[in-house]
């Protein structure tokens, strides 16, 4: 059966939307909202699921009908993929929403796919109660234990073993009412504008980073690393700035990253272009340096494959890559799921927008697990960095506070 | 620095700095008598929150440090995450310092000054300890106190919400 993918444009009456999406992509004046699931695939593990989402994408729409009278980027055939940090777990996935309501300044559009029709969204009831608050679950590992795996990472370092690694650690909360994922992503676009508000399959976040934005050749990628509290007094703010701009520890941590970066892109890019200096980049409750590249691209990659090969990151990983995968592996002892990995949307070209899923939870029905990471390098802090951590996880606990 | 201090304060002085020392741990003592890592007595003595007892030529605890990190460890037994502990405790540290500071002055106005006209050095000594020993119960007492009223309101609040 060939599925008709319809785009039409819409004057924005009603309330389409009034169900919860269960895909999102949410950055500046962008956005997209998928509702039901038309097509889905598991691309299994190793670092082939890259390749075999993008295949099995084509052939999916190699059999569709597709009927854009909108013909914007982000219109017409748009999937949504989520992979997993290790290449050896399972629960990658790569999907199609029944309808897509979008967003580009004032222009909207919605795409439906075969059945996926408005008005049955209209008669979704809202499926929220009255919300609970995040409640206090536990960890997988409690965090002074993580604190001796920092320690131990920094032994590595001292050793020469490794440059860089990333350490994550995880906690789980629960509720006594489902966490209403609509409401959740409106708070997190409207408090964190500037970061990627995405949901796939129940993993819902804002990330400060983007992996990559591709447009046919023309490749954009930033990366963040080296990390500072912000301070509620405006001279404290600007002291706690300059001295991440003139931290010699967060520049280094920068540098590797930005740099693991490059060495990926060169490969693959004409004129890579790249800021000279690291830049601030401010949110609420943290700030980054962060460095911007932009490129051509020499082959015909898709951004699956362009994303296979930039997965991990310094930022999420370390340096050397294999060496701090291994250490991560045997100091980390969670599951990563699919936090800290390539999450975004794709067209039908194989465009599309790609984050690093950070700053996430991954939802249940009444529970959500929530991750957060640190950059260690020599001269890291365990404390610092359990400290760095709080605050990514306090961001996402209050996020998911939805109560009035 | 001591030799150049009035003999008054230097009685004082002396006590203050030669109490328990022949109790003092190391670094590895203290994990084991208080049951915590080094890695996390490390970070507690960076942040200020464990103060040695000297630092050279190696660092030396006070053994009594072995209770209060005992008692912090139990709140981590019971499930308190040690970076919220540790805020805590930040930011406790942080509050306390300046009133440490007006109680040391009240102290030296009040009691020192007094005691250096009308008695013998043993007597500020005497003094010294009963008021360490008073404040540690004042403080102790009310902390106590607000943190079971503040549990009862938070109980009471939830109710009439």
């Amino acid at each position: 059966m060939s599925p008709l993918i319809r785009s039409l444009p819409w004057d924005g009456s009603g309330l389409p939307y009034r169900s919860h999406p269960t895909f999102a992509w949410l950055h500046g004046e962008f956005s997209l909202r998928g509702f039901g699931e038309a097509w889905s695939f598991d691309p299994g593990v190793g670092e082939g699921r890259f390749l075999r989402a993008r295949e099995a994408w084509s052939d999916w729409l190699a059999r569709a009908e597709v009927d854009d009278q909108v013909g914007e980027s982000g219109a017409g055939p748009v999937g949504f993929a989520s992979f997993t940090f290790d290449p050896l777990t399972r629960g990658s996935v790569v999907a199609v929403p029944e309808v897509i309501v979008a967003q580009r300044g004032s222009s909207r559009w919605v795409t439906t796919v075969g059945g996926g029709r408005l008005g049955r969204l209209q008669a979704c009831p809202q499926q929220d109660g009255s919300p609970d608050r995040p409640r206090y679950l536990g960890a997988t590992h409690p965090d002074w234990e993580w604190m001796e795996s920092v320690a131990r990472a920094l032994s590595m370092i001292e050793s020469g073993r490794l440059q860089k690694v990333v350490l994550a650690r995880d906690i789980a909360v629960w509720s006594k009412a489902p966490f209403g994922v609509g409401g959740l992503l409106k708070r997190l676009y409207s408090s964190y504008p500037q970061c990627y508000t995405f949901l796939v399959d129940g993993l819902v976040g804002a990330s400060p980073e983007l992996l990559l934005r591709q447009s046919g050749c023309e490749i954009e990628s930033v990366a963040l690393a080296g990390t500072a509290p912000r301070h509620a007094d405006p001279r404290r703010d600007a002291e706690l700035a300059r001295r991440l701009l003139e931290s010699d520890k967060d520049r280094r941590e920068h540098e590797l990253t930005a740099r693991s970066v490059e060495n990926t892109l060169n490969g693959i890019c004409d004129r890579l272009e790249r800021s000279p200096e690291p830049t601030l980049w401010e949110l609420v409750n943290l700030r980054h340096l962060s460095t911007r590249f932009t490129g051509l691209l020499t082959g015909s990659l898709s951004s699956f494959e362009v994303v296979q090969r930039l997965h991990p990151t310094a930022a999420v990983g370390g340096v050397p890559r294999q060496g701090a995968m291994e250490a991560i592996a045997g100091l980390e002892k969670i599951d990563r799921g699919r936090y800290a990995a390539p999450i975004g949307w794709f067209d039908s070209a194989g465009d599309g927008e790609w984050a690093v899923a950070l700053r996430c939870a991954q939802l249940t029905q009444t529970g959500a697990r929530l991750y957060a990471g640190a950059g260690i390098v020599s001269g890291s802090l365990p404390e610092e960095e359990l400290a760095e951590t709080r605050l990514k996880l306090r961001a996402m606990i209050n996020a998911l506070d939805l109560r009035a | 620095m001591a030799d150049r201090m009035d003999p008054w304060d230097r009685s004082l002085y002396d006590l203050l700095t030669e109490s328990g020392s022949d109790s003092a741990l190391d670094l590895e003592e203290l994990s084991s008598a208080s049951g915590l890592p080094v890695t996390v007595l490390d970070a507690l003595d960076r942040l200020g929150l464990l103060i040695p007892q000297r630092s050279t030529p190696a660092r030396l605890y006070n053994s009594r440090d072995a209770d209060a990190l005992r008692a912090g460890k139990a709140l981590l037994e019971k499930g308190v995450p040690l970076d919220e502990l540790l805020t805590l405790a930040g930011e406790m540290d942080e509050a306390m310092r300046p009133i440490a500071a007006r109680a040391v002055d009240v102290f030296a106005r009040f009691v020192r000054d007094s005691v250096e006209f009308t008695a013998g050095s043993e007597r500020l000594v005497e003094a010294y300890q009963t008021m360490m020993n008073a404040t540690g119960e004042l403080v102790a007492g009310h902390f106590r106190r607000i943190l079971l009223q503040t549990a009862r309101d938070t109980l009471e609040d939830s109710v009439t919400r």
